[in-house]
């Protein structure tokens, strides 16, 4: 039986009600969007299944789909291979530059993905860098075709599957290997017997990630469309939004698709998985301590140093210096700051514009998002709301959901004309914006914060309400205070993500409600290579300055931490 | 007349298809210290939590001074409950000052600074605590913060106290220090409290009354010394140390049951079972240090043939391992090493053997 009236049920409805209308509803308006097509246009009919068979019949759609599934794939089994590979060197061997590495993936994971294959783009096309500074020319034939876009895509997602199999790798029970050398196998044989299956969960997981990031990926090929035309399934649906006659149905159908291709990807992760139990750390577990390789330690440092300069140099080498060289036609090699000034000349107030906008909304939605998280974290860790795993569900889905379908949903239920007379008509508005915004960043910030809450024994709450705390003040003086740390890095990182993510802006934007990625990719797509660039490291730079500054201002004391 | 503070009534629990409690019915006077003992499992934390308020009952009800505070309608919160605990690991926070862990009930009461002082000063001298007040909880040793927990639990002047494990974190030399300290302090104050424990010396050192429990439901509730006399089940006499259980063939019923084993009758004692004792086998239960050995067999009553496997050496006595004529295993306690091939005799008191009926507990 459900009971309203305690605390944890009042605010686990609460939460569960907040989640269904930002990420559950705009979804299922994708999927009834399909079989009602004008449902929420004012008029009822049956929806034509013909146009999910569509597919089949236009070139368009069956490219995107296809180009879709390649790129996922290839993506997923050479991301993997990489990020394992990688994470199982890092866990076993020190050595100089390591850090870097760890430093290099998470820059990796923070950037927006059409922010590094601007870079790309940059380095490699026809004219770009390489084949100016450096004269390689066939670079462009290699990078612009499936493979070599399957490659760039590999170099930006292998860090989701290196943190998995890093994380899993932290904590090691030695016994089960020392039992396994006792019984007669080698260390091959133990790795291949005992340790790899052991992570295969993570691999799996990591494996899943990738596959769900690339899929959903809108930023590549909204950058590469500029010189290369590889139609994904995210990039057909903003053509469908942004191409006249603007076909929401199209739309829908495509975004259902996608939606389909994740849900089996992680249908097919959850019955491989299905009978695995792999909860085998015990007490005796300690922690990985890489150790000096014996001999060839100079290989893996020059390696890592090359791997570096390729998956970090390039994107970002890339757009520092496309910002600082000339754009007139024979001063592509002299340097300058021309695109740094136009950034803030007289009559070029856009980026300005659209900076102070994405700065706002990102503000507005990590205090929103930091709030619903914190609950949603609450509940998933410390009440007994029996729809507790349905949370938890919702949330997850939320994070495998490419914002590009998220947006498509935000339109369908929120441009409805009965919404006009109630006041709430709010596609057009900065309001959707923030909206949408909020719900990219609760799957993030409920993690952080899930992982903070779960270092918080129930014990330290139970003995405040014993001493007869209510719930908002066990909240405020006791849970807060204990996590106001990963609070703090939670609201910063979703802050960051958001004044980035180009896909919810690009489909949702208001009419002269311009945004710093919408304002990039615009100026990328209308080949101001060194404008997008400087716009993109002057937005960047601002963000990391305010997430630097707020760090410092609410950093939590560590100065009584004396044990 | 002592006041009831706390009455449980038909009180069950289940976790899906677990029943956890089941018609749980006892009730504790003002002043009083139950000491709840049963193995892992047994539904004693599941009852404590329903006490504090941190679950809510199936059905039954529980009251605090007269008030229904929990049923399968009503639920008062913890904090409006007046009762306050000691968790097993003590749940300091471990971002407040000792002093502010200590307050932290008070200031919820709104009481002005100057009383909480008054009323944390008295508590931090009778618990030892002077000079701590500043220093963060990790900062403390573990009985130093069991006593801080204590403390906390006691600021705010709980009708019921109630104890989690509270000793179970601690080594042995201090858990028996501080089972004594408890004890004589809670006596002091006046204090009621409910006590769990899986522990049964700590319940016998702390408890006015001892409540047995086993599968959900209660055993037996008695003084500790009748519970130690006379043990109402199987579960609770092996809980409370008779390890040694033969099975055996009633001879004849009745309080002094009288059983064979290996061709020899011994009587002991069947607590509540008299008149249900009518199955052939039986089991037969006594703890190591309530037989004595003889090295020759002599015409009294109640002696056993054993046959010597092993001595192991406990500090002060010996443990003897050993096997009946049929073949069943015994262990009992002996002044000097007994060599492994020795024949001899068990003689087993009659009032401290216990004959049940046989059950698979």
């Amino acid at each position: 039986m459900l009971r309203f009236g305690m605390q944890g049920n009042r605010t686990g409805w609460l939460v569960l009600a907040v989640l269904f209308l930002l990420i559950l509803l705009p979804l299922i308006a994708v999927v009834i969007q399909v079989l009602l097509p004008g449902v929420f246009f004012g008029h009822f009919e049956l929806g034509n299944l013909s146009l999910l068979l569509d597919v089949f019949r236009r070139p368009l759609w069956y490219v995107s789909l296809k180009n879709s599934v390649i790129l996922g794939i290839g993506t997923t089994v050479l991301a993997t291979i990489a990020g394992t590979a990688i994470a199982m060197a890092r866990s076993n061997w020190t050595f100089p530059g390591a850090k870097l590495l760890d430093f290099a993936v998470w820059i990796l994971i923070i950037t927006p993905s059409f922010i590094l294959a601007q870079g790309w783009v940059m380095f490699a096309s026809a004219d770009g860098l390489a084949a100016q500074w450096l004269g390689w020319h066939s670079l462009h034939s290699f990078i612009f075709q499936p493979v070599g876009l399957i490659v760039v895509m590999t170099l930006s997602k292998f860090p989701l599957a290196y943190l998995t199999v890093y994380s899993a790798l932290e904590w090691k029970v030695d016994r089960l290997s020392e039992a396994a050398r006792l019984s007669g196998g080698s260390s091959w044989t133990v790795w291949r017997t005992i340790q790899a299956p052991l992570l295969l969960p993570a691999i799996c997981s990591g494996a899943m990630l990738v596959f769900m990031d690339t899929v959903g990926d809108f930023g590549l090929p909204a950058s590469i469309a500029t010189i290369f035309r590889f139609p994904t399934l995210p990039y057909s649906i903003y053509s469908a939004l942004y191409t006249s006659p603007i076909r929401f149905d199209m739309a829908g159908a495509l975004s259902f698709y996608l939606v389909m291709l994740i849900a089996l990807a992680m249908s097919v992760q959850l019955y491989a998985m299905r009978k695995s139990r792999y909860d085998f750390l015990s007490s005796r577990a300690t922690r990985s301590e890489p150790r000096k390789p014996r001999k060839g330690g100079i290989y893996l440092v020059i390696g890592n140093l090359v791997f570096l300069a390729v998956v970090i140099g390039i994107p970002f080498g890339s757009n520092l210096l496309m910002s600082i060289s000339g754009s007139s036609l024979g001063k592509g090699r002299e340097l300058t700051f021309e695109h740094y000034k136009a950034l803030f000349a007289g009559n070029n107030d856009m980026l300005l514009e659209g900076l102070t906008h994405s700065l706002e909304i990102a503000a507005v939605a990590a205090v929103i998002g930091l709030f619903v998280g914190f609950l949603v974290a609450y509940v998933l860790t410390y009440s007994q709301f029996k729809l507790r795993k349905t949370i938890d569900v919702i949330s997850l889905v939320s994070l495998a959901v490419p914002g590009i379908v998220l947006g498509i949903g935000y339109i369908f239920i929120w441009n409805q004309a009965w919404l006009e007379k109630i006041g709430l008509l709010l596609y057009g508005t900065p309001w959707i914006l923030i909206l949408a915004s909020v719900a990219g960043v609760i799957p993030v910030i409920t993690r952080v914060v899930v992982g903070a809450m779960a270092k918080v024994p129930r014990q330290l709450l139970s003995a405040a309400q014993m001493q007869g705390a209510s719930f908002s003040q066990r909240l405020v003086s006791i849970l807060m205070p204990l996590i106001k740390g990963a609070m703090l890095y939670a609201g910063l990182a979703a802050f960051g993500a958001s004044v980035f993510d180009l896909a919810i802006s690009s489909i949702l934007y208001p009419p002269n409600f311009m945004t710093l990625p919408v304002v990039i990719n615009k100026a990328f797509e209308d080949l101001k290579f060194g404008y997008a660039a400087a716009a993109t490291l002057t937005g960047g730079g601002l963000v990391i300055l305010i997430i630097a500054v707020m760090e410092l201002l609410i950093k939590p004391s560590r100065k009584r931490v004396k044990s | 007349m002592m006041n009831t503070i706390l009455e449980v009534e038909r009180l069950s629990k289940s976790f899906g298809s677990h029943t956890a409690l089941k018609d749980i019915n006892f009730s504790v006077k003002q002043g009083e210290i139950i000491s709840v003992l049963g193995p892992s499992g047994c539904g004693k934390s599941t009852l404590l939590q329903l006490i504090a308020g941190l679950q809510q009952p199936d059905e039954g009800e529980i009251r605090l001074r007269g008030t229904t505070v929990a049923s399968v309608s009503r639920l008062v919160p913890p904090e409006k409950r007046g009762i306050n605990m000691v968790f097993q690991d003590y749940a300091l926070w471990p971002h407040m000052t000792i002093y502010d862990n200590m307050a932290y009930g008070l200031r919820r009461k709104k009481l002005p600074a100057a009383a909480i002082r008054e009323q944390l000063a008295e508590l931090v001298a009778l618990l030892h605590l002077e000079g701590l007040e500043d220093r963060l909880p990790p900062q403390l040793s573990g009985g130093q913060q069991q006593r801080v927990a204590i403390a906390r639990a006691l600021a705010t002047k709980p009708d019921l106290l109630l104890l989690d494990e509270p000793l179970s974190n601690l080594d042995m030399r201090l858990r028996i220090e501080m089972r004594s300290e408890m004890a004589y302090l809670f006596r002091q104050l006046g204090t009621t409290v409910f006590h769990v424990t899986h522990d049964p010396d700590e319940a016998f050192a702390m408890a006015d009354r001892l409540m047995i429990m086993r599968a959900g439901a209660i055993d037996q509730i008695d003084r500790p010394q009748i519970c130690y006399d006379r043990p109402a089940t199987l579960s609770a006499a092996m809980l409370l140390g008779a390890g040694n259980r033969l099975t055996s063939k009633l001879v004849r019923e009745g309080e002094h049951a009288t059983v064979r084993i290996a061709g020899h009758e011994i009587v002991g004692t069947s607590p509540g079972y008299s008149k249900v004792l009518q199955a052939e086998a039986v089991d037969l239960l006594f703890r190591p240090d309530s037989v004595l050995w003889q090295s020759s067999h002599t015409v009294a009553a109640n002696q056993l043939p054993v046959h010597v496997l092993h001595s192991v050496f406990e500090g002060k006595r010996w443990r003897v391992l050993a096997k009946t004529g049929d073949g069943q295993p015994i262990s009992f306690l002996h002044d000097e090493h007994l060599d492994a091939g020795l024949e001899g005799c068990l003689h087993i008191s009659a009032s401290e053997a216990f004959v049940f009926p046989k059950q698979s507990a």
